[in-house]
């Protein structure tokens, strides 16, 4: 063996230095307004190595979406995008479709926020990971296909009629594990992950979390993971990028920056989380709301026959709500959570049982003045094109009273300057303010204690925009006495917000008590999974 | 479950049918004069010819009376006699039947097989030259009424000689121009109506583009509305059918029409609106197939 070929040996035994897979240098975003432009991303630098996992933490809005998006090319075209990304020496700022088309999918690939909205509702879900390795690979339809399989497979979903379903047919974590097949089947070797758990219940994010971390391992690829939950974070992160109105604002190790946060914001972050976990209890006399065996069932009508299949959404419910009081109803989808919330606001009569009201039948008239509902998505609850004050002003028409606008909008933490503002330029946070603030102004305000049904309409927002409706709620609730009724399958806001918990499974009440009692003993096999993976996630922080 | 579907269908199909003879004897009822009605002017006939005639008609029968006695001649196949022709008005009506199907079988696919390139080339670049002027050609060709475009077609395949007389050539290429600015726009408008959808943004994530992304992926995501539009093409045809036959004398059911309605031949009036109905019911029908089909959300539930 020559000199020179031992030397070149030996040169590639030492370690070489960390190399940067992605590097990203003053990357910023903007979107061009009437008046000047909007900054979504402000110098943005980062770099990731080959086999790191960067979580990036921040609230809804903060431009964690855009800059992954930017990366990849993917925002709009009115998007103005400048600085620099440089994925393993190729320029990706500025480059040809044709270039980026290579790179998507096959060497960065992404993981999208909405397993449900993300998969085509028309095409066989084993197809749909198929054709992701067409686009990048020459073989043959048939290999494709039985490729696609076995990533499905390494995904979690293993069953052949799974494979071949179509996503409807499916649950929200079994099309996010169709989703990850779709990121893993080329073998990149950057996945950006942009908020894969955040439409999960505990139990399937936590089993995502699980695949997500180990398939990133044995593939050696490099993982961004875009989270507004530190626990997610720390179960599964090596480094964290915290970011505020597009910038970042702290980096570092992931169990430094969440234990001793130097930032400000990062600090406000953190705090906001504990404290909504900290709420003192509350007592009440006489009952405001009394439900006595309740049931509802619905005709699933057969096609040519009369006949068909009957669904048994309510088993007989009887459950009792103080005043100032918040009851909490968990369970899984299908048990009947949302029928139970609209069977009490009466929009869906009951089969049976009454809902008494200060113990007496309550006309239907009183039921508008005194429950009201927000709905699951409250964005989509509200008319785009009303103005904020027409949306605030709807149920005063109906009832035909007059209020101050611009102080309700202050009670629920809005600027009056909102008043002229279109609701579809609002943001997720505030329209679920805004339509906070229509349910109260629809109520009652002669003094007698009210009923506010929130169903499930927290789910959708960030967990810090999420704390401080749940302080807003709290508030309210001591100035003017509201009872809630809260329908969730996410167990921490039903454990920090409520006085007591019901589970609901297949219509009946399966459980009740004290929400720290539940926690910790539980019979329901259903609830202990949900509770189990619930403290899992949080030992895992 | 399909032939369930089917089923039901198919009888929304019959009562429908039913609806629609009892709609145009009432309305032909209605309409003014009977076939006799120029035969009264006549000096030469004299009132006892004339009734002899009416009740060998049967016009001096009430309206029940001669719904019962069409029905019973559907039940046979006879679908009446026609006073003009003394013939049964089946007889009358197959050969042109066939020769209407003909014409809007040929031009239904032809427009279809053009309106799916078309609609999705277009929606797939958006506001560029080829979408801009899909938009502009389709524009003026809707606001054309069928009957000038059939003329000026007509006109122009006359004065240049280039269409066979008598060939299917022209009335197809008019039925096809009528037909075709519609789907192309709605075939345009649905796609882009799923453009904007996540899951195509994540398909261009995973690098999924061109002619794959616009036929494999957005139009199978688009063919609901288009099937259903598929069922309304047929009666648009149909309808335009009739017309355009006349224009170009095709020997169809529109000329068979018109001369039937001009001479108040009553049961000849009704074989080819029920007859047209019924290519519609069929029409939709398939469509509905199409839609079974495509969208496994319908024929897949739970």
């Amino acid at each position: 063996m020559s000199i020179e070929s031992r030397l070149v040996a030996s040169l590639c035994m030492l370690p070489s230095p960390p190399e940067a897979l992605l590097s990203v240098d003053r990357l910023c975003v903007a979107y061009p307004l009437e008046h000047g432009n909007a900054l979504v991303v402000r110098n943005w630098t980062a770099s990731i190595l080959r086999g790191q996992v960067v979580g990036i933490l921040g609230a809804s809005g903060c431009g964690k979406t855009t800059a992954a998006l930017a990366l990849l090319g993917l925002l709009s075209p009115s998007a103005r995008v400048s600085g620099s990304v440089r994925f393993q020496g190729v320029e990706l700022i500025g480059a040809s479709e044709a270039v980026l088309r290579k790179i998507r999918g096959a060497q960065i690939s992404l993981i999208p926020q909405e397993p449900l909205l993300s998969l085509n509702p028309v095409i066989r879900v084993v197809n749909q990971v198929a054709e992701v390795l067409r686009a990048h690979r020459q073989i043959g339809a048939a290999e494709c296909k039985d490729r696609a399989k076995s990533a499905l497979a390494q995904a979690g979903l293993t069953a052949q009629d799974l494979q071949q379903a179509y996503p409807h047919q499916l649950s929200g974590g079994q099309r996010q594990r169709v989703l990850i097949a779709q990121a893993l089947v080329c073998g990149p070797s950057l996945v950006v992950a942009d908020e894969p758990t955040s439409a999960l219940d505990a139990v399937s994010a936590l089993e995502i979390v699980r695949v997500l971390r180990s398939l990133v391992r044995t593939a050696a690829a490099s993982l961004i993971l875009i989270a507004h939950d530190p626990r997610l974070l720390k179960a599964i992160a090596d480094r964290v990028l915290v970011m505020h109105d597009g910038s970042i604002v702290e980096e570092g190790p992931v169990r430094e920056v969440l234990r001793s946060p130097r930032h400000p914001y990062t600090q406000r972050l953190l705090r906001s989380l504990r404290d909504a976990a900290e709420r003192p209890a509350k007592t009440s006399a006489a009952p405001l709301l009394s439900v006595q065996g309740l049931t509802k069932t619905f005709q699933r009508r057969g096609r040519l026959t009369a006949s068909g299949r009957e669904v048994r959404a309510l088993a007989g419910v009887d459950l009792e709500l103080r005043a100032g009081q918040t009851l909490a109803v968990v369970g899984p989808s299908g048990a009947g959570k949302s029928t139970l919330a609209r069977a009490i606001a009466r929009l869906d009569p009951p089969d049976s049982g009454d809902v008494l009201l200060e113990g007496r039948r309550p006309s239907q008239e009183t039921i508008h003045r005194r429950i009201q509902m927000i709905f699951q998505d409250p964005g989509a609850s509200l008319n785009p094109r009303f103005s904020v004050a027409e949306a605030l002003a709807e149920p005063l028409a109906i009832q035909r009273k007059q209020s101050d606008l611009a102080a309700m909008l202050r009670q629920v933490g809005l600027p009056e300057s909102a008043l002229s503002r279109r609701t579809s330029q609002l943001s997720g946070g505030q329209k679920a303010r805004l339509a906070l603030a229509r349910a109260l102004t629809a109520l009652d305000d002669r003094g007698s204690p009210c009923i506010l049904i929130l169903d499930e309409s927290l789910a959708s927002l960030d967990l810090y925009v999420k704390a401080q409706l749940i302080q807003l709620l709290s508030d309210l609730q001591k100035q003017r006495s509201l009872a809630y009724i809260l329908i969730a399958h996410d167990l921490s806001v039903a454990a920090h917000m409520a006085d007591e918990v019901i589970v609901l499974s297949e219509g009946r009440i399966v459980e009740r008590g004290a929400p720290r009692n539940l926690l910790q003993s539980t019979r329901h096999p259903h609830f202990q999974a949900l509770a189990a993976a619930t403290l899992a996630l949080e030992e895992n922080a | 479950m399909l032939r369930g579907y089917l089923l039901r269908r198919m009888l929304h199909g019959f009562f429908l049918l039913a609806g629609i003879s009892i709609l145009s004897f009432v309305l032909l009822e209605l309409a003014p004069g009977d076939f006799l009605g120029e035969a009264k002017l006549n000096p030469q006939l004299s009132p006892q010819t004339l009734l002899a005639l009416r009740e060998r008609y049967g016009l001096d029968q009430t309206l029940p009376q001669k719904y019962i006695q069409w029905l019973g001649s559907v039940a046979d196949g006879s679908f009446g006699i026609s006073f003009a022709y003394n013939l049964p008005v089946s007889q009358l009506l197959w050969p042109r039947a066939r020769k209407t199907l003909q014409l809007t079988l040929t031009s239904l696919a032809l427009s279809w097989l053009l309106a799916l390139p078309l609609g999705v080339w277009s929606a797939a670049g958006r506001d560029g030259w080829l979408d801009r002027t899909v938009r502009i050609v389709t524009s003026i060709l809707i606001a054309l009424p069928d009957l000038v475009l059939a003329c000026v077609l007509f006109f122009v395949a006359v004065q240049t000689g280039r269409f066979r007389s008598g060939g299917p050539a022209l009335p197809v290429t008019i039925l096809v121009l009528a037909a075709l600015p519609m789907l192309v726009r709605h075939v345009r408008s649905a796609v882009l109506d799923v453009s904007s959808q996540p899951y195509v943004r994540v398909a261009r994530s995973h690098g999924i583009a061109g002619a794959r992304l616009w036929f494999r992926w957005l139009l199978p995501a688009a063919a609901n509305p288009l099937c259903s539009l598929f069922g309304l093409s047929v009666a648009g045809l149909i309808s335009s059918s009739l017309l355009v036959e006349t224009v170009v004398g095709w020997p169809g059911l529109g000329p068979l029409f018109l001369e039937a309605i001009a001479a108040r031949d009553f049961y000849l009036v009704i074989g080819p609106v029920i007859l047209s109905a019924t290519f519609l019911i069929a029409g939709v029908l398939v469509g509905d197939l199409l839609l079974y089909a495509v969208d496994p959300r319908i024929r897949i539930r739970q």
